[in-house]
């Protein structure tokens, strides 16, 4: 088991310190991931180019990418979903969650494809003829069955499902980034 | 190939008996669980990710090589002053000082000019530090 890990199964025991440094670390992913999502986009925008597609002004994304910002709205985030091609989830996670999302944040982890580059959702010559070449097949398959960690393994490229840990596991780098272009 | 994120090495300036100044801090001024939280969130994000992936997460001072992290408490907000390096920069960041913040003012005003002279007490002596400590939950 990792260190911090570790450290946090002990630390997260105390109520106040758990939600202190889930709301922290909560903030600080999503300043992170739109900065992240901004610059990997292509082409990169500015925040002045992704202020504009979203309707707001340059100097509210500034603010949003900070990793103190603590305001957030829904419709802010929709919005900025809208403009970046991605979408936004909430739910409710357990607490062991929080550290596989720890343990497996890093820059690539926060990458997402724009919907025209989702894999999944390219139309290719085969499905325009109606068959659909096996990997692809097995993909929309198993989102269809609603396993998505077996999905989001086929996607990334892990060969074994308990090397995905959670959906944000982190994938090959040079596999995903091929696979959006 | 899976790429693992590289880890940067956080270290404490130490007083003279050897105690880090962030565990000194923590006692000293008897730092609840909602702020060591916050501190170690911070500490952890920039040791797995550096300083230039979380925007905001580390702002410049009037000093050159010295670095602030903010921490935003319910009254009182702190300033953690920090250096890269100073003996390895490419790996290494040190916590040299903790300041407060008021009226957008650094409480004592020459906090980071004492901060420097931390980080030159370990130039000159690399004893004066020692590996960070997650302050984690406390016992209060």
């Amino acid at each position: 088991m990792k260190d911090l890990e570790q450290a946090l199964i002990k630390d997260l025991r105390s109520e106040d310190y758990r939600y202190a440094y889930d709301e922290q670390f909560a903030n600080a992913k999503a300043a992170t991931q739109i900065k992240v999502l901004r610059e990997s986009h292509d082409p990169p925008l500015t925040q002045a180019q992704l202020a504009q597609m979203a309707g707001m002004k340059q100097s509210r994304i500034s603010e949003l990418e900070d990793v103190d910002y603590s305001a957030w709205t829904i419709s802010t985030l929709r919005r900025l979903a809208r403009a970046l091609g991605v979408r936004i989830a909430f739910q409710f996670e357990s607490w062991s969650d929080l550290l596989a999302e720890v343990e497996s944040l890093s820059e690539t982890s926060l990458r997402r494809p724009p919907f025209h580059l989702d894999p999944v959702f390219q139309v290719t010559e085969e499905e325009a003829s109606g068959t659909l070449p096996s990997d692809r097949a097995s993909l929309m398959g198993a989102l269809e069955q609603g396993q998505e960690r077996t999905a989001v393994a086929q996607f990334v490229g892990f060969s074994r499902l308990s090397e995905v840990g959670t959906l944000s596991a982190v994938p090959r780098e040079e596999e995903q980034k091929a696979s959006w272009r | 190939m899976i790429q693992f994120p590289r880890k940067w090495l956080l270290y404490d300036f130490t007083d003279s008996r050897g105690q880090s100044i962030v565990s000194r801090w923590a006692e000293e001024k008897r730092i609840d669980d909602d702020m060591r939280a916050k501190v170690d969130v911070k500490l952890d994000l920039l040791a797995k990710l550096g300083p230039d992936l979380p925007p905001g997460l580390l702002a410049g001072t009037s000093f050159r090589n010295v670095d602030k992290l903010r921490i935003f408490g319910k009254r009182v907000t702190w300033r953690f002053m920090i250096c890269r390096g100073p003996i390895n920069p490419a790996v290494e960041f040190t916590i040299i000082y903790i300041a407060q913040e008021r009226n957008r003012k650094l409480v004592p005003k020459n906090a980071d000019e004492l901060a420097d002279n931390n980080r030159k007490i370990i130039i000159d002596n690399v004893e004066r530090r020692r590996k960070h400590e997650r302050l984690g939950a406390g016992t209060n």
